[in-house]
């Protein structure tokens, strides 16, 4: 039995790099050798041009091919970008011609109601506005600040974006936490990175990206919340949020900060239309019906507390921070 | 010399006649480029032992862009079109790098 070769398990590597060479040459060459001929023929044979011609054209033809393939892809995606910052410009026009609209109607609106003696409906509409989201307001809160931590920020995987998901990203299942975590302590308003919570809003994933109100979120991502700053402090630590929050500090990296403030301002929110849904004639909360007066002063003895039911919550503290400019459109 | 000749001619007529390729061949050219310049640096290496037969360099040409484009048509088909063409890429260019080896061994002896 003949001793093992030493790179017998390399077979296939020692075959390829051997046996490289066409082994027909070597067998043609002996063939002829044979019969009597010489050993190789010329290389200036008409057959060895012609393919060396269709070699040359192979090549470039591919080069040429191939490049334009790619950028076929490249003016595609530039097209695409154009289109979206277009489509985008003219959004944001039209959402500057709705918000001068609105600001004129609801002065024309306040003209009116101030006119006919009806100012009980102007602040019923002024207190809703504030409760449901339409207008910006203004008050005391905190900020809870959450961005992904810096081993996914920094990582390899970093420039070219990961499809799957990374425990070590803000999901949006944590800002959903985070925003209900709120809300039970005692917000009043909310808003995540400028996009104000209204009663329609919604915090979801679509692949890697945040959406609130179908807006992308970038990081990091600023939840904005009105309120007693220091009971919204107080009660929102210690809630199960609070320690929610900080295991994803300790076990995901993820950076979470939240600071109080005597000033924040939430801006307005957009009011989807309501189409299905039509008020009860005596379902309508009123101003005056509460026991505080709405969207004003924040004099008022603590009344909204958590236990209120949200539905007639009076906003103590957060007030209008300018004038109605956005209303529910129809 | 003369097959150099040819080759350069095949580039110039390749830039001037710039022809479109149908997109159902592209994913076929990277592959009969990669199989063309092996059985061309066989022939090269060949020449370069004195054992250059032009039949079997024109056979040899033919078979591995015939085979290579059959891999990546049978890969498309199955669906592991890429991984069967990374497979063609990675044995062709062992081959091209061992035989430009020979090739520099036979010029500069190094």
């Amino acid at each position: 039995m003949s001793p093992r070769r030493v790179d017998e398990s390399m077979a296939l590597i020692t075959e390829l790099r051997e046996g490289s060479l066409e082994p027909g040459y070597a067998a043609a060459s002996a063939r002829r050798v044979a019969e009597g001929l010489p050993g190789h023929t010329a290389t200036r044979s008409p057959l060895v041009v012609a393919f060396a011609v269709i070699v040359g054209f192979l090549l470039v033809v591919s080069a040429l091919a191939l490049r334009s393939a790619t950028s076929v892809v490249e003016q595609a995606r530039a097209e695409l970008i154009g289109q979206i910052s277009a489509r985008q410009e003219a959004g944001d026009a039209q959402a500057e011609t709705v918000t001068a609209l609105e600001a004129q109607v609801a002065a024309a609106r306040a003209a009116a109601l101030g006119a006919s003696g009806q100012s009980g409906v102007l602040s019923q509409l002024s207190f809703l506005q504030v409760v449901t989201g339409v207008v910006a307001v203004s008050g005391p809160g905190i900020t809870v600040t959450l961005d992904d931590s810096s081993d996914v920020v920094d990582g390899p995987d970093a420039a070219r974006g990961s499809s799957g998901f990374e425990a070590g990203r803000v999901s949006a299942a944590d800002l959903q936490i985070v925003a209900n975590g709120l809300w039970g302590a005692g917000a009043e308003a909310i808003s995540i990175n400028g996009q104000r919570l209204t009663t329609r809003s919604a915090i979801r994933f679509a692949g890697q990206a945040i959406l609130v109100d179908f807006r992308p979120l970038v990081r990091p991502y600023v939840v904005t919340a009105i309120g007693d700053a220091k009971a919204l402090q107080t009660s929102f630590g210690s809630s199960p949020t609070g320690s929610y929050l900080k295991s994803l500090e300790d076990n995901y990296g993820i950076p979470v900060a939240i600071t109080g403030s005597a000033s924040l301002t939430c801006p307005a929110g957009v009011a989807s239309p309501l189409v299905s849904a039509t008020a009860k004639a005596d379902g309508i909360p009123s101003s005056t019906s509460s026991s505080t007066t709405p969207a004003t002063t924040r004099s008022t003895t603590p009344a909204s507390t958590p236990s209120t039911t949200p539905s007639t919550s009076p906003t103590t503290r957060a007030t209008k921070s300018s004038p109605s400019t956005t209303e529910k459109r129809r | 010399m003369i097959p150099a000749i040819g080759l350069f001619i095949g580039v110039v007529l390749g830039l001037l006649l710039h022809p479109s390729v149908p997109l159902w061949l592209q994913p076929y050219l990277p592959i009969a480029v990669i199989a063309a310049l092996d059985a061309v640096f066989g022939g090269v290496r060949a020449v370069l032992d004195g054992i250059f037969v032009d039949k079997v360099f024109v056979v040899s040409f033919l078979s591995n862009v015939l085979v290579a484009a059959f891999i990546v048509f049978l890969g498309d088909q199955l669906g592991v079109g890429s991984q069967l063409s990374t497979g063609v890429v990675v044995v062709l260019g062992i081959r091209i790098f061992s035989n430009v080896a020979a090739i520099r061994r036979h010029l500069f002896k190094a």
